[in-house]
């Protein structure tokens, strides 16, 4: 298999009056042509601003530091984090190349164009079709995200939709162009559960029919077991754990991990009380506890070492890494 | 949309109706009916008063009959163009207004566009370079031009004109045109006088609609539409206008509604102070003088041209808007 996408070191920093908010603090992640690359964490650590450093349309007072992302296209290289936010390179990657679908379906439609319109659009710029032709591929792109009526639901504005056929729609816009890598920024959380796994397996079935590969992001493990094969888990901005998804579930390394997958409701068992959640609260990115960032919420804290540095990622084996002394032995790298 | 416009205008029929009752007890407040007045005038100029050109004028307004039906023979009248007589320049009324008004509504259209053009472009400036000394400056302008008050702002520019110039930039025609009848070359001798008005007229209502712009774009920039728009690929200039300027000038259509009434009811001082011959001015005189039918049918017509603008500036609303359209 082929890497399409190497991202290493990432930092993207926001430049606030309180303060400098590391949101991705070194971050790292491999995509392999036509696979599924999940990342989960909770909310605040720095998932979306790391989706939107891949596209560098990170919002204003924010800008990648440094770090590479290199995008692969046959022999040729990118890097995208050296290019200009608003050149006409990294445009013609946007859309084209690596496509993006967002958590609110109902907002990230504008609201005064038709959805025919917006889908329309993409392929009218990057693939220079004319309206007719456009028109034709747009309505084949809806039928084939399992729109209902396309021809008829072309010529509707998105408030006309309900909140799952929107985001077919936007899953439909984002594949128009045939892109070699897709961001899912979290597609399911604001639909009702039935729906969710709906748009899950319509992504899974065209991911494979396609062959795209996927960044799935999401703070729901359930949808990772679904989808993914690699799982990157971030916490506060950094890479915790790095593993394929079978290792991850069954033998995590990091106990933030642990604590996450502890906190996923499974079907058929009986949940007593209520489900585990991690104790603690997530602590402000501006302000951020010495050593490991998890130790003031870590079952396995170890006085005295946790709170003295913060742990490099270390490798368990060669695709499973941890940012935890406990991989390997207290101190297996000194 | 059809069913939307057909509703709307069904909507303004009690409100029209409303408009010419409350016009008719108006033009009925003043003490004594018209004949009396008229009576009253002939006798101040010393002129004899036929009993026979009395009683017909009696006749034909219905004065010994019963209100209503006095209120349906005016209105019928009024719509077949017949506005009765202004005492004060014993002129039939049509002769008087119509000029004012098609002036007027001239006024108001220039200046509408005046504002569209210029607080468009200074609150998409202002917006997507905020916090910049251009921002600063358009703002600290744009509070002058609401604070001041618009006849200070003619005062000013009559001044300077006169004292740099040496130009008298009052009215809306040179001296040489004022009486003439309508021709090309009055036309563009209109044109040349025609941005002071637009100017003072239309400074403050641009302040305004630079906040509006500015603080709309602002806001509309931030909404995760744009963020998709981005994730598109497309070009800045593209981006720019075809999504958060699109959503944001909405608020644009809606002073198509008060841009006309503005006029008439806040700029008459304006007018007065510049010379305008518009219709301000002339109601104002109306007024003072109890020349009932000239006010009556200044505030009739008006008022139904007010109407339509609000009419006007709801479709355009609905048009850009499908969220309004479609509810
Ligand atoms: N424009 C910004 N200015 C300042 N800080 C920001 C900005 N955008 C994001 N952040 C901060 O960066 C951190 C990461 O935010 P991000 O939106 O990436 O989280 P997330 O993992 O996507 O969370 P969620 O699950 O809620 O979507 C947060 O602490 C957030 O407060
Ligand atoms: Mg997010």
């Amino acid at each position: 298999m082929q890497k399409i996408l190497e991202i290493d070191g990432l930092k993207t920093y926001f430049f606030t009056d309180s303060g400098v908010v590391r949101a991705v603090d070194d971050v790292g992640l491999d995509v392999q042509e036509g696979s599924v690359v999940g990342v989960v964490g909770e909310s605040g650590c720095g998932k979306t601003v790391m989706a939107r450093s891949i596209l560098n349309i990170i919002e204003k007072g924010g800008r990648i530091v440094s770090g590479r992302i290199v995008y692969h296209k046959g022999a040729e290289t990118v890097d995208i984090a050296s290019l200009k936010p608003t050149g006409a390179a990294i445009k013609r990657i946007r859309g084209r190349e690596i496509a993006m679908i967002f958590q609110e379906p109902m907002t990230s439609f504008s609201p005064v164009y038709t959805i025919g319109n917006q889908i329309m659009e993409m392929l009218m710029v990057h693939r220079r079709l004319g309206a007719t032709e456009a028109r034709r591929m747009a309505t084949e792109m809806l039928t084939r995200v399992g729109m209902s009526k396309p021809e008829q639901r072309i010529d509707e504005y998105p408030h006309q939709l309900s909140g799952g056929m929107r985001q077919r729609a936007m899953i439909a816009m984002a594949l128009s162009c045939d892109p070699r890598l897709l961001i899912a920024d979290e597609p399911t959380t604001a639909l009702d559960v039935t729906i969710q796994s709906q748009i899950i397996e319509l992504l899974k079935r065209l991911q494979q029919e396609l062959s795209t590969s996927i960044i799935m992001i999401t703070h729901d493990l359930g949808v990772i077991a679904e989808i993914a094969d690699e799982v990157v888990v971030m916490y506060l901005g950094k890479v915790v754990e790095q593993a394929p998804v079978r290792k991850l579930f069954r033998d995590p390394l990091h106990p933030y991990t642990s604590a996450l997958l502890r906190s996923i409701p499974r079907l058929g068992r009986k949940v007593e009380g209520r489900l585990p959640s991690i104790k603690g609260t997530i602590p402000d990115v501006r302000d951020l506890p010495p050593g490991c960032y998890f130790h003031p919420r870590c079952e396995s804290f170890i006085p005295g070492v946790c709170d003295a540095a913060l742990p490099e990622l270390r490798a368990a084996d060669d695709d499973h890494r941890a940012r935890c002394v406990l991989v390997n032995g207290v101190n297996a790298d000194d | 949309m059809l069913g939307f416009l057909v509703r709307r205008i069904l909507q303004m029929i009690p409100v029209l109706i409303a408009i010419s009752a409350l016009t008719f007890a108006i033009i009925q407040l003043p003490p004594g009916d018209y004949l009396t007045t008229y009576m009253a005038e002939l006798q101040m100029t010393g002129e004899a008063i036929h009993e026979a050109e009395i009683e017909a004028l009696r006749q034909r307004y219905g004065l010994d009959r019963p209100i209503l039906v006095q209120y349906t023979m005016w209105i019928t009248r009024a719509v077949r163009g017949d506005l009765g007589v202004s005492f004060e320049y014993n002129l039939p009324v049509s002769v008087l207004i119509w000029e004012r008004i098609g002036l007027t509504v001239v006024i108001s259209v220039l200046t509408l566009l005046f504002t569209w053009v210029v607080s468009f472009a200074v609150g998409v400036y202002s917006a997507t370079r905020q916090y910049s000394i251009g921002d600063y400056l358009a703002t600290f302008a744009g509070f002058l031009g609401l604070a001041t008050p618009n006849f200070m702002i003619a005062l000013i520019l009559m001044y300077a004109a006169n004292r740099f110039f040496g130009q008298s930039i009052g009215g809306l025609f040179s001296p040489a045109y004022v009486d003439e009848p309508w021709s090309f070359a009055k036309f563009v001798d209109m044109m040349g006088h025609m941005w002071v008005p637009v100017v003072v007229i239309g400074t403050s209502g641009t302040a305004a609609l630079i906040r509006v712009l500015r603080a709309n774009l602002l806001d509309e920039l931030n909404k995760p539409y744009v963020v998709t728009a981005k994730a598109k690929g497309i070009s800045e200039f593209r981006l720019l206008f075809k999504y958060p300027v699109r959503v944001a000038i909405i608020p644009f259509l809606a002073t198509v509604g008060w841009t006309l009434p503005l006029i008439i009811s806040g700029e008459t001082i304006t007018s007065v102070v510049l010379g305008l011959p518009t219709a301000g001015p002339l109601l104002l005189r109306s007024l003072q003088t109890q020349d009932m039918f000239l006010a009556g049918s200044f505030i009739l017509i008006l008022s139904v041209l007010t109407l339509i603008g609000t009419l006007i500036s709801d479709l355009l609303l609905a048009w850009a808007d499908p969220r309004i359209r479609y509810e």
